[in-house]
């Protein structure tokens, strides 16, 4: 039996502040992070779903990027087919950066008390690896966190979106192969329920651990099932947070960027001619294009945003304008735009959209003329290539 | 060396060389590579790592404590059954808050109605209530007896 002697005064704040700072540093975080399972094994179940967001986002990216700056050597390579390939490689690419989201807070929340490791530096190699993971969480949110910006046009930033997202995905994606090179041992220790690792944590942690992932699994379906229907149209009544939504736009197919923000008036389309440059150039008004054998096309314009609707085009082929101007089957094409300014005003195709005979220069849209904000009087639509590419007030064309 | 070894090393490796060409496109001025495919690159390099910085404290400093505050003061509320039920719903509610961030409060582009189309208020607490219904389902269906069928007193079969 304890003996019951009288309790000392207790001391006042300040003279129990340093204990209790003291405690915290020989305890470590784990004196104030008492939730169960900043642990290693949720760390990895939550992480390799991570992981494999950021690898598609990544892979998707690059697709991305590739075919709106292709290097020269590639230009006639990259091709026209399947038809619904960009619009699938895009959607995905906003879909997983999204889903990445709660992926990426619930990872960060299973690490957070290792933010508080005191001493925070042991020696060099452990300097250098804090360094890495600051780099690859800072990388983390800001790809993020700007892909969330960029689809709805909103830049509070003073830097160019695409150098410094393009910049910001490969210091993220070396970030990520360094830090699973590092953690590689933990990561096997882990992996399975069974693993080494896992069998030493405590058995009654397993349900918690189970019930967190469910909840991450809801987050995860419930901001995927909220925006995905700007890029996959079947799913378009649970649309209620995309910047877009498949049933809002003129000619029922949005528009990125209408005619008064690309400076094309009316006025400007007086007199409207299609010139065409090559080895036997001409020109044609728009009842003479009119004329021409016209040919129908079922093709989405794919956003980089990444929204995607499907739509009905009619107009004329390119291949046969092309060949009316001299040009082979491996000619390429310039198209000029009557936009004023503007990375896109002109646009490079290469031989293998030039001769797919669903590359048309389209006059009509579902079913109408084409309006003034899609491109009127005549605009390019090609298969399986980002909308930026797909040049609205069409001018002229360059056959290479 | 043994294969996982050499796995590793290559992998870190790799993550070196992203890593270096990522700090290139970030730090090598906008002509580095010249006009090809790598696009124009970082005019003001020093802008986009303070926002870089600034991301990872966002995190630590706001959204980490912020989370970590809402575990330590709620959840000890409610009875431990419940618990998982309402982190989750606090997870996936606080998640489709900060997506719809954005819609909310991004300027809207001169005449173009087909850009943020959508009542984003509505969505959201469209969305928050939906989060609530399935939290309530979760803790309130008997999940565990649903598979399993009723003791019978006596075996009358």
């Amino acid at each position: 039996m304890k003996e019951h002697s009288p309790s000392p005064r207790r001391p006042g704040l300040l003279q129990r502040a340093p204990a209790t700072l003291r405690e915290f540093a020989a305890r470590g975080p784990g004196f104030v992070f008492t939730g169960r399972l900043h642990e290693a094994r949720t760390t990895v179940s939550v992480g390799r779903l991570l992981g494999l967001a950021i690898v598609v986002c990544f892979v998707t990216g690059l697709i991305s990027h590739v075919l709106q700056h292709p290097p020269g050597s590639l230009v006639d390579v990259l091709p026209s087919r399947p038809v619904w390939g960009y619009r699938l490689s895009q959607g995905l690419h906003v879909a997983s950066g999204i889903a990445a989201i709660p992926l990426l807070l619930v990872k960060l929340w299973t690490v957070y008390p290792r933010l508080f490791v005191w001493p925070p530096v042991r020696s060099v190699g452990n300097a250098l690896e804090r360094l890495s993971i600051a780099v690859l969480v800072a990388s983390a949110v800001f790809q993020l966190g700007t892909g969330l910006l960029n689809i709805t046009q909103w830049y509070p930033w003073p830097f160019s979106f695409v150098p410094a997202h393009f910049a910001g995905a490969w210091l993220l994606f070396g970030g990520l192969l360094l830090h699973l090179a590092v953690k590689a041992p933990v990561i096997a220790a882990h992996w399975r329920r069974r693993s080494a690792g896992t069998l030493e944590l405590p058995a009654q942690d397993a349900p918690d651990r189970r019930s967190l992932l469910l909840g991450l699994g809801a987050a995860v379906g419930a901001v995927t099932v909220t925006t995905v229907g700007q890029s996959f149209t079947p799913l378009a009544t649970t649309d209620l947070l995309a910047p877009r939504h498949p049933d809002h736009g003129p000619q029922e197919l949005p528009v990125n960027r209408t005619a008064r923000a690309a400076r094309v008036s009316p006025a400007l389309l007086t007199d409207w001619r299609l010139r065409v440059r090559g080895p036997r150039p001409y020109a044609l008004t728009l009842d003479e294009l009119a004329a021409l054998p016209q040919h129908e096309a079922t093709l989405p314009i794919s956003c980089v945003e990444g929204w995607s609707v499907s739509a009905h085009w009619s107009g004329v082929r390119v291949a046969d304008l092309v060949a009316r101007a001299g040009g082979g089957r491996d000619a390429r094409v310039r198209v000029v735009s009557l936009e004023q300014r503007g990375s896109y005003r002109v646009m490079d195709m290469g031989e293998q959209y030039a001769r797919d005979p669903l590359t048309l220069l389209a006059l009509r849209l579902n079913g109408e003329p084409l309006s003034l904000d899609h491109g009127s009087p005549a605009r390019i639509i090609a298969p399986n290539r980002p909308g930026v590419l797909q040049t609205k007030w069409v001018t002229e064309l360059e056959v290479r | 060396m043994g294969g996982a070894k050499v796995l590793r090393l290559v992998t870190g490796a790799a993550g070196l060389a992203a890593t270096g060409f990522g700090a290139s496109l970030l730090f090598g001025g906008p002509d580095l590579y010249g006009t090809n495919w790598l696009g124009p690159g970082v005019r003001d390099p020093w802008e986009v790592v303070l926002w870089l910085a600034g991301s990872a404290l966002v995190h630590d400093v706001l959204i980490a404590p912020v989370v970590l505050l809402l575990g330590m003061l709620v959840l000890p509320l409610v009875a431990a059954r419940l618990r998982g039920p309402l982190r989750g719903a606090f997870l996936t509610a606080g998640c489709l808050f900060l997506v719809a961030v954005p819609p909310l409060f991004a300027p809207r582009p001169a005449r173009n109605p087909s850009v943020l189309p959508l009542n984003y208020a509505h969505g959201l607490l469209l969305s928050l209530a939906a989060v609530a219904v399935g939290a309530l389902l979760v803790a309130c269906v008997p999940w565990r007896r649903l598979g399993r069928p009723r003791a019978r007193g006596s075996a009358t079969e």
